[in-house]
């Protein structure tokens, strides 16, 4: 995971220093108007709600694929760019506690959990691609449903040709109690995502001691039933990285879109028990 | 040992587990109707140049001139309106007009050109935009009223094939700039000799008959008749010659009268198979191009001449170990061997020998130049005019020096060659480090094509690159050299080979054809998602789809650009420059 990100921060190196200046002077400029009792939230929470739909311009950049508004990878640095920014502007206006008010405290948690989502997608999609692609088996994760039913198929099938067997019935057993549960859907996630899944390991153990009390022909079949369970950790796997790969964009998008109605509100709200009409 | 062996086979072959067949020849399967052409119908072709200048005395020993023309030729009866080239299309025959005249088309009118007029036309904003609410839910939404009975173009069946028809042939002339053609008149040398696709369209103005023959035959003719290879180069030069080397970027300062005294002493060579992709099947993961490839010089020998690649790929080796590896690649309009003759006018003590075996890959097509004729008519005018700098040698005729092959990727580089993938001019290239697989690239490409994505997502892949199954504009197309109808062509003056659905039949050629399976054939609907069917077979109508660069889009290849992590680039695989500097982007 290091090595990515590394080569990652290693480009963005000057984009960084631009970046870490103009917040030295996003915080001067906070500090001075602080001593000089200037509006500061007024003009940090203006500057917020600007970079909030700056930072949304990035999903619509997405829709409108089809005209020459520069390429989605430009738009891409620019977001998460302005999204640092956003953190600390966030920070300026805000301040380290959470707000009093309902209203106040909902857009901050929903503030925080768009940050953490937007950094955690930001370090996924460094770390995880290459892990991806050195895991063997690599295949697109709307297919692995397909495959996995697949697979499924193949090993009911290698089962009831077996059925009828004397000397086959401590593998079908086996097969009905538990790999039958193991191949139906993706399992240990978590323990993928960390490289520790173990399952297909103690199954695949199982199976070499079931090996002394079934015939020749049944052996065969725990062969082929191995390999299957191999290939399904290595699907469970592509599933996992794939999955958690996509799965946090659908938060960090769904809570934006919830924060632009939301800041809306604090805005009428502000305003409104500033001009004293009754909030 | 051996004669056990004999006498094995000679049991076996009494036996009835063999069957005895003569050997296939090359004219098993002759190119034309042996019933409808005939020995004395040669005796025509022979009375008019360049045919008549064939002498039997230049053929070796069981060679017969008369056999060539016969078997890698045949005679097509035209009616009038008959179209026998379309523009843009591949082909690989020439032409003797016997009886009767033909219109050339310089320009077409819009309504009777094959190419795709309309998708020429570049997307406006508005309309682009438009396509976020207009585009179809209908999976390949087709307009039905293009189809069939409008067409400008019909076809019609002769002689077993099928042949397009003109059906207002005096409105198309009044309409089109043209010219006549008359009998005696020998064309589409061009094609047949370089693989370039025909210049223009030429109908029938009157009923005629033409002799037709297959490169195959021209290539021997020429190779065996000096006096017939002379006249047919001379026609290419004077036809083809300035417009090719005003493309090198070398050459092309040469005064025309140098040309012309280059083109003298030059001579065209086919190597290879022009049909390479035929016996490759479909390139995997697992397959590779499965063609011999023909040495065109071998390293160590005396250099006689100066290489221009006019079509093809040259495959550039040195001797490594106890074999020879791959240093480079030289395609078309880059040169092998100016270098060492450079070296050599500078100090004439160094000795003019091949560096390097230099190899067709698949299918070549080059132009030979003499040492001495490089020498004395090029060297002293780009030396006079200050050409020779180094970047630019470096990148017309490059050295494949050692310290520049260090930096480079071997088995990236055997992969490209291997899979024939360097033939892509906008290959698509995934850096799977870097793509997520958010599917951006395949939404954006949908949204460009009415909801239709025309790549997957998927490919040959080598470390963490993937060579995706997307159309790759390839320098040789080979996916339009079947093609019947011209309906798949190089959009003229671009690398892009686009797919006319209006004059497409469906047959499959160009998908089959197509090595990389980067060509799919569709079912197609009608505006209320009717699926059209073929009235007369009952068949769904099929259409061959496969991605154009989104060529009418504003931008260009929507996929490239919607990449929201610099994982996707369309890309020249031939040019390591390019591709090192996208690899260490």
């Amino acid at each position: 995971m290091a090595g990515p990100l590394t080569h990652y921060f290693k480009r963005s190196l000057s984009t960084t220093l631009i970046l870490a200046l103009v917040i030295a002077g996003l915080i001067t400029v906070w500090r001075i108007s602080d001593t000089r009792f200037y509006q500061v939230s007024e003009w940090t929470g203006w500057s917020l709600f600007g970079l909030v739909l700056l930072l949304v311009l990035y999903n619509v950049r997405k829709k409108i694929s089809m005209l020459p508004v520069g390429r989605a990878w430009y738009w891409r640095r620019m977001h998460t760019w302005l999204g640092w920014l956003a953190i600390v502007v966030f920070v300026l206006h805000s301040g380290w506690q959470p707000p009093a008010g309902k209203l106040n405290f909902i857009l901050w948690l929903f503030m925080l959990i768009i940050f953490a989502s937007g950094i955690f997608g930001l370090l996924l999609s460094i770390a995880l691609p290459p892990r991806i692609t050195r895991s063997e088996g690599r295949v697109q994760l709307e297919r692995i449903p397909r495959i996995r039913a697949g697979l499924l198929r193949k090993a009911d099938h290698l089962i009831a040709r077996l059925a009828k067997e004397q000397g086959s019935q401590p593998l079908t057993d086996f097969y009905t109690q538990q790999i039958r549960h193991y191949l139906f859907k993706p399992r240990e996630f978590a323990a993928h995502c960390f490289n520790s899944a173990n399952q297909a390991r103690k199954l695949i153990n199982s199976l070499d001691t079931l090996s002394r009390y079934i015939d020749k022909t049944a052996d065969e079949k725990a062969e082929q039933l191995r390999q299957l369970i191999d290939y399904k950790h290595r699907l469970d796997r592509q599933y996992s990285l794939q999955f958690l790969l996509r799965v946090w964009t659908y938060v960090h998008v769904a809570f934006s879109i919830s924060l632009l109605v939301l800041v809306v509100l604090h805005v009428i709200v502000n305003y409104a028990y500033h001009l004293e009409l009754g909030f | 040992m051996a004669n056990e062996s004999h006498t094995e086979l000679q049991d076996r072959a009494e036996s009835a587990a063999m069957l005895h067949i003569s050997p296939p020849t090359r004219w098993d399967q002759p190119f034309g109707d042996k019933q409808q052409f005939t020995p004395e119908m040669v005796q025509a072709i022979l009375r008019h140049e360049p045919f008549s200048l064939l002498a039997a005395e230049n053929f070796p020993t069981g060679r017969n001139f008369h056999d060539l023309l016969l078997n890698d030729g045949r005679i097509t009866h035209y009616q009038r309106g008959d179209i026998i080239t379309h523009v843009g299309a591949y082909g690989s025959s020439c032409f003797l007009l016997l009886s009767g005249e033909l219109r050339l088309m310089l320009s077409l009118p819009e309504h009777f050109d094959v190419s795709d007029k309309k998708r020429d036309k570049i997307t406006s904003v508005y309309s682009a935009l438009r396509q976020l609410w207009s585009n179809s839910a209908i999976a390949e939404r087709r307009d039905a009223s293009r189809y069939g009975k409008h067409q400008e173009i019909n076809t019609r069946e002769a002689d077993g094939r099928l042949i397009h028809m003109v059906e207002n042939l005096p409105e198309l002339i009044e309409a089109a700039h043209s010219e006549v053609v008359e009998s005696g008149t020998f064309f589409g040398e061009i094609s047949a000799l370089t693989r370039a696709p025909r210049a223009a369209m030429i109908v029938a103005e009157s009923d005629a008959v033409i002799y037709e023959l297959r490169w195959q035959g021209l290539r021997d003719l020429r190779k065996w008749d000096a006096g017939f290879r002379i006249w047919v180069d001379r026609l290419l030069a004077q036809r083809n010659m300035l417009p090719f080397f005003t493309q090198n970027k070398i050459l092309r300062h040469l005064p025309p009268e140098q040309i012309l005294a280059v083109a003298e002493h030059a001579s065209f060579e086919q190597l290879g198979d022009t049909h390479w992709y035929r016996k490759s099947g479909k390139i995997s993961s697992a397959n590779r191009v499965n063609s011999a490839e023909e040495i065109i010089m071998a390293q160590g020998s005396y250099l006689d001449g100066v290489l221009l690649i006019r079509g093809g790929f040259v495959r550039v080796m040195e001797s490594y170990g106890s074999a020879e590896r791959t240093i480079g690649v030289l395609t078309e309009n880059q040169m092998y061997g100016l270098h060492t003759v450079l070296e050599h006018h500078k100090n004439p003590q160094r000795p003019l020998i091949m560096a390097h075996t230099i190899k067709a890959m698949g299918y070549v097509d080059l132009l030979r130049i003499p040492t001495h004729i490089v020498i004395s008519h090029i060297l002293p005018i780009l030396q006079l005019k200050g050409l020779v700098s180094r970047d630019l040698l470096e990148q017309v005729a490059p050295a494949f020096e050692q310290e520049e092959f260090e930096h480079r990727d071997q088995a990236l580089l055997e992969t490209l060659l291997d899979k024939h993938i360097i033939n892509g001019t906008a290959t698509m290239l995934i850096d799977m480090d870097r793509c997520v697989g958010c599917d951006d690239c395949v939404r954006a490409c949908a949204t460009a094509h009415d909801n239709n994505p025309r790549f997957i997502r998927h490919g040959t892949e080598y470390a963490n690159l993937q060579f995706t199954n997307a159309c790759m504009q390839c320098r040789d197309p080979v996916c339009t050299v079947d093609c019947p109808t011209g309906a798949i062509v190089r959009k003229e003056g671009t690398r892009v080979i686009t797919i006319n659905d209006t004059a497409c039949i469906g047959c499959g050629n160009c998908a089959r054809s197509c090595p990389y399976d980067n060509i799919r054939l569709v079912t197609v609907s009608d505006q209320q998602g009717r699926l059209l069917m073929n009235e007369e077979t009952n068949q769904p109508i099929k259409k061959a789809t496969k991605c154009d660069l989104c060529v009418d889009q504003l931008g260009g290849p929507a996929c490239a650009r919607a990449c929201p992590h610099d994982a996707l680039t369309r890309i020249d695989t031939s040019d390591p420059k390019a591709l090192r500097q996208w690899l260490d982007r």
